[in-house]
């Protein structure tokens, strides 16, 4: 199966074209065709993953199966295209089919009754086939090719009811806020070329093995790796929305919910996470630490900066994609402090509690219509179903332990802090306190109390809805279990990925920390989370605490954080006005003192030696062109007299032609010499 | 000769069968039409059924050619013995084969069925199911598509000129076919008067290499010959009255006259054969007589080279010039095909060049490659830029010269139901003007049509650009120890930009000119499937340019027996 895992990305790909050429009528509109195409696909990563981790294949394969063919010559250069097999493409493989299969069953029911659903599905599937692709390139350039194409299917999706200005608006501004970190990314690769020769990632010739020659101190007296590594991290940024590219994901929520759960929380912002983990030996490499260090400050600070934010908004989806901001910013987070693997882990079980949490409120959006939560309330008795995902998938989001799959990799992120990085450990610890609380805040005033609106008919989802809500949250459970301090078989399958060498260099890093169960740490996140949810429950369930009566004295920090830390009024101010005001002056000088000044000025002067000319151009040089054209014209129609329609003249020119030819080769045979000139030419 | 050889030579022959089958039966059904037989098995069913399974065995034969099967020789390489394969069929005495299937054969015989296949898609949509004599049509075409196949295999005089007569008499009644319309009976005669004479100038020619190269008919026996005999004005006449016959399957300048009447005339099915299938046989056999005679000697010492290369450039300006002012499509695309010949011809010198050369050293009459040829021998990863053109680019011509003849066939009909000969539209339906507007009326046949087009005149990404890339790429490469080839590519350059000017001025027209006739242009399954395949092989060639580069570098390699891979 695993010589066969190109496939994987194939169907849906075929399902793409096979949904866009037939549309409505393809089985249930599309719906089962792309349906068809990723469970397929899902089945085969999951024989893939079978193979891999139990099948003895990675044992087999000394833990990296790399294909590659040649494609098409470029200069000297060879451009290649492959696929890889590891346990880091495989655990994505797992994560983008098992939660894709889910999310489009889910949007059979979501979507049910649009004007364009085929359609919906066909940018489905070609989301899947593009960030399966992505996960198991072994070549950069089909890595920043599926990269970009994600980028477009998201940009398609956000933008799917373009009827509304506000989607119209979010897609685009996520479209070019992307695009700003995707310009590093090139750059980085371009970078990496230029140094080591190879687009591929693997083999002898391939990058990770020569990136000694990136080990030179370039600029700034930082090592190219260095460089490298953060115009890599650029892309991750802006893909994975890190501050201050966060701006486009909260507004990215104006796509359909499924679209949400899928690409803006499950897997194609982890695609940033996925990029500086694949790329891990670069930042490894890097003899100064320095892009680790500000993967990891940005990461840590997006993280509670994010969570922050998440407290004091009002709009269900807008919590969650703040909270998928601040999540990322763990992950981020996570790797800038060699946690490798916590970082990892973290991605796997995010994109199932997420992806659910994300669905159920897709279900409450559906159940009530409405997406603010202050009209909401009440809801835990009409819709049980969903009430019970959600909640599970909260508690794992906030990382209560031993029963919950974000326990554990919240915890692990934790204790690689604790060991390298105390100030990241801190923000790690009060951003896990604010997780808890404006997520418990979010439970509170959606299910429970009275409903508030009463014009509002809450019903339960039908069950094609509900059934991937409970298949998401079983695994928003149990998906932690495969990497328990005591057992972990995550790290022991993740390790082997960065080769022998980073290996190595990981873990002389990480020498001296503690393996296995850590207390302190334990303490310490389940603290914060348990008094996040005390908080959330003394202010909005019962509420002991009073929030009206802080307001005189806390209300400007609230109106602050409400609207985000006016981020985007600042990027309006500044660098758009910036942009504005630079393309005005830009205009004004152009228009002023180049147009009018310089242009018409020497224009006036040339216009005067230019009809002199122009006179002498329409004459003569004109009158030349002319000729050429009217010579190869009339050559033509004059040459077309040869072909009479009569065929003795046709049998009389051939044959006169023939005689020429035999004379001029006879002529040429005798006179051997005459020929000397021209063949003499060669020798 | 080993009687399992023969497996080599048998889609030729499971050719020939199938037509005898297809007559046979053709002519029981035929006396109740509609009704028995002819119901049940007609034969413009049973006929593209019988190539279709015939192009599985030619990439059989393909495929077994490739793998060294039948016969291998000891051949000098270098300074040592190397073993490489060749099948030698029908050895006469001195050893001398007068058929070798090679890989170079055995693609012009796939070549040659794919294209047939595409060309009865397209008389089926043409013809209509009531069509009389279909039998008789169909096992015609199947008859010179079996020529084709010996054509390209034919080592030895006496077959080739055997095989081009059967190619040529079988097309002449192929363009006479719509016996009702007066202009396809002149096309045939035209067609067979033309023919006659340059058959016979041909054979003259074989006959003076006879004598003078000391009484053998075998290309090997008659290049050692012509070593020897080249002291005697009289050898190179005899070469060229030889190319004679050759040109004129070709349709190169000066012995292109019948074409452009013959196109036009003909049933356009047939005139898409004619322009691609026999011209690909004409190809074939022109690239072997060039690349084995011409192997003893620098071909730059030969006057008759220059000759060819003075045609060369004639046919492309000729063809390009007067395309130009034409206004009947099927004229337009003789003419154009005349100038594509120009092109192909390029590459037929290029590949000529790379088995001569200042570093050749002859043993016996099998060649040697000359360094540049050796080096690339060595690296077969690499994609050499020499000699593949002509093959790479007669593939990509036969898609695109079949899509945009198989485009003017249905936009041509007269009456989609039930033409009985629908052959009066030579004239109406394919005026040029005709296509004003055609984007508006059907617009998958007005950008097939574009497709088709642009490819001819070489833009990118399509294949007719791939394989001018590889033509133009070939001569240059070539060209630093020959210059006339820089010359002959430049030309080639100035030729692709005359030409955009008459297939864009079509393309104009069906954009941007309002439309003539309101109807639909509709046409059966058959001729669309023959579109959609000439559309997506145009497209998608420069997807697969590296496999099909290696192997068309295997194949040209193989045509002096020895220089294989």
């Amino acid at each position: 199966m695993i010589e066969h895992a190109w496939l994987i990305p194939l169907l849906p790909v075929i399902a793409f074209g096979l949904v866009l050429l037939f549309g409505r009528k393809a089985p249930g509109n599309g719906a089962y065709v792309a349906i068809a195409a990723i469970c397929a696909s899902l089945a085969m990563s999951l024989a893939v993953a079978f193979q891999w981790f139990l099948g003895g294949a990675s044992a087999a394969h000394n833990g990296l199966y790399s294909v590659t063919i040649q494609w098409m010559p470029v200069g000297s250069q060879m451009i290649d295209m492959g696929f890889s097999i590891d346990a880091l493409s495989v655990v994505m493989l797992l994560v983008v089919t098992i939660v894709a299969s889910l999310v489009q069953i889910y949007s059979i029911g979501y979507m049910h009754g649009d004007p364009r659903y085929p359609r919906y599905f066909a940018y489905h599937s070609l989301f899947a086939a593009a960030m399966l692709t992505l996960v198991i390139a072994n070549n950069v350039v089909l890595m920043f090719m599926s990269w970009e194409l994600v980028g477009l299917t998201s940009y398609l999706l956000i933008g799917f009811w373009f009827e509304r200005p506000s989607a119209m608006r979010a897609a685009k501004k996520a479209f070019l806020v992307t695009r700003v970190g995707d310009v590093g990314f090139l750059a980085g690769i371009i970078l990496i070329y230029l140094k080591t020769g190879s687009l591929n990632l693997f083999g002898d010739a391939g990058v990770f093995e020569n990136l000694t020659r990136l080990d030179v101190i370039g600029p700034w007296g930082l090592p190219l790796t260095a460089i490298a590594g953060l115009l890599l991290f650029c892309g991750a940024v802006g893909k994975s929305a890190q501050f201050p590219l966060h701006v486009w994901l909260p507004d990215a929520m104006e796509g359909p919910t499924p679209v949400s759960a899928l690409i803006h929380a499950a897997t194609m912002v982890a695609a940033g996470v996925y990029l500086v983990a694949r790329m891990y030996p670069v930042y490894l490499a890097d003899s100064s630490g320095m892009a680790l260090q500000v993967v990891a400050y940005v990461g840590a600070f997006t993280a509670l900066f994010a969570a922050t934010i998440g407290i004091a908004q009002n709009d269900i989806k807008r919590v969650l994609a703040y909270s998928t901001v601040s999540q990322l910013g763990y992950m981020i987070m996570s790797l800038g402090v060699f946690g490798y693997v916590a970082g990892m882990f973290h991605l796997f079980t995010h994109a199932f509690f997420k992806a659910n949490l994300f669905l159920g409120s897709g279900s409450v959006i559906h159940g009530t219509g409405t997406q603010d939560i202050r009209e909401m309330g009440g809801l835990k008795k009409k819709m049980p179903w969903t009430y019970w995902t959600f909640l599970i998938s909260t508690l794992s989001l906030c990382g209560i332990p031993f029963v919950t799959a974000g326990g554990w990799s919240k915890e692990e992120i934790l204790a690689v802090a604790w060991h390298t990085n105390r100030v990241v450990f801190v923000v790690g610890v009060l951003g896990a306190f604010t997780t808890a609380f404006y997520m418990f805040r979010l439970v509170y005033k959606t299910f429970y109390g009275e409903p508030r609106k009463h014009d509002i008919h809450a019903h339960e989802s039908p069950r094609v809805m509900l059934v991937p809500l409970v298949i998401l949250a079983f695994l928003a459970i149990f998906a932690g279990y495969v990497g328990t301090p005591w057992a972990n078989v995550f790290e022991r399958n993740l390790v082997p990925v960065l080769g022998h060498h980073y290996e190595q260099v990981l873990e002389n890093k990480l020498a001296g920390m503690h393996h296995g169960f850590n207390l302190t740490v334990f303490l310490f996140a389940t603290g914060s989370a348990l008094l996040g949810i005390f908080m959330a429950t003394i202010i909005w369930l019962k509420p002991v605490l009073r929030i009206e009566k802080l307001e005189p004295s806390f209300g400007w920090l609230a109106k602050l954080v409400e609207n985000k830390y006016y981020i985007d009024e600042i990027y309006q101010a500044t660098i758009i006005r910036g942009l504005m005001a630079a393309a005005w002056l830009a205009f004004a000088f152009d228009k002023w003192v180049i147009d009018y000044a310089i242009v018409n000025g020497v224009g006036y002067l040339t216009r005067l030696a230019s009809d002199l000319w122009g006179w002498f151009d329409r004459t003569f040089v004109d009158g030349l062109v002319n000729i050429i054209g009217w010579i190869t014209k009339t050559t033509g129609s004059a040459l077309r007299y040869l072909q009479t329609g009569v065929a003795q003249h046709y049998i009389f020119l051939l044959v006169s032609a023939l005689v020429v030819i035999s004379l001029a080769v006879i002529a040429g045979h005798i006179r051997e010499e005459a020929w000397i000139p021209i063949a003499g030419f060669y020798r | 000769m080993h009687i399992g050889d023969i497996k080599l030579i048998f889609p030729a022959i499971y050719m020939s069968a199938a037509a005898i089958v297809v007559l046979i039966l053709g002519v029981i059904a035929a006396r109740r039409p509609g009704k028995g037989l002819d119901h049940w098995l007609p034969s413009h069913y049973l006929a593209p059924v019988l190539v279709f399974s015939g192009l599985f065995f030619s990439a059989a034969a393909l495929i077994q050619s490739f793998a060294g099967m039948g016969l291998s020789i000891e051949v000098p390489i270098g300074s040592e013995m190397t073993r490489a394969p060749a099948v030698a069929l029908f050895v006469t005495s001195g050893g001398h084969a007068q058929l070798t299937v090679d890989p170079f054969a055995a693609i012009f015989t796939f070549i040659a069925f794919a294209g047939t296949l595409i060309v009865m898609l397209i008389s089926l949509d043409h013809f209509g199911e009531r069509q009389p004599h279909k039998a008789e049509y169909y096992s015609i075409l199947m008859f010179a598509t079996a020529a084709v196949s010996f054509a390209a295999s034919a080592t030895d005089l006496i077959a080739i000129y055997l095989s081009i007569e059967f190619l040529s008499l079988t097309s002449y009644v192929l363009a006479a076919f719509a016996k009702t319309d007066r202009r396809s009976g002149e096309a045939g005669l035209k067609y067979f008067l033309y023919g006659a004479a340059c058959s016979a100038i041909g054979l003259y020619g074989m006959s003076i290499l006879f004598g003078v190269t000391g009484g053998s008919t075998a290309l090997t026996a008659v290049a050692r010959g012509l070593e020897d005999a080249r002291a005697t004005g009289a050898a190179w006449v005899g070469v060229v009255f030889t190319l004679v016959g050759f040109g004129f399957k070709l349709a190169l300048v000066p012995f292109h006259f019948w074409a452009p009447d013959t196109y036009e005339g003909a049933p356009t099915p047939v005139a898409a054969f004619l322009s691609v299938v026999s011209k690909a046989a004409g190809l074939a056999v022109m690239t072997r007589f060039l690349t084995i005679v011409a192997a003893p000697d620098e071909p730059v010492s030969l006057s008759w080279y220059w000759i060819l290369v003075v045609l060369t450039a004639v046919s492309m300006f000729y063809g390009n010039l007067v395309a130009i002012p034409q206004r009947n499509i099927k004229r337009m695309l003789a003419y154009s095909s005349i100038a594509q010949v120009g092109y192909l011809m390029i590459g037929v010198l290029t590949a000529m060049h790379s088995f001569g050369g200042p570093g050749r050293l002859l043993s016996g009459f099998f060649g040697v490659p000359s360094a540049a040829v050796r080096s690339d021998v060595a690296n077969l990863d690499l994609v050499t830029w020499d000699m593949q053109g002509v093959l790479i680019y007669t593939l990509a011509y036969l898609f695109m010269n079949l899509g945009a003849f198989a485009v003017v066939s249905v936009v041509g009909k007269k009456n989609p139901l039930n033409p009985p000969l629908a052959n009066a539209e030579a004239y109406k339906g394919s005026e040029i003007e005709n296509y004003s507007g055609l984007m508006r009326r059907s617009p998958f046949y007005a950008t097939s049509l574009t497709v088709f087009l642009i490819s001819l005149a070489g833009v990118p990404p399509t294949a007719g650009f791939v394989g001018k890339l590889f033509i133009f790429g070939g001569a240059i490469r070539m060209g630093t120890s020959y210059p006339e080839l820089i010359v002959l590519a430049i030309i080639g350059v100035i030729n692709s930009v005359i030409s955009a000017y008459y297939y864009l001025n079509v393309v104009r027209l069906m954009f941007f000119a309002p439309a003539e006739g309101k109807s639909e242009i509709s046409a059966s399954i058959p001729a669309n499937t023959a579109i959609a395949i000439c559309l997506v092989t145009t497209l998608a060639l420069i997807v697969v340019v590296k496999p099909v580069a290696s192997l068309m570098s295997s194949a040209i390699y193989s045509v002096v027996p020895g220089v294989i891979r």
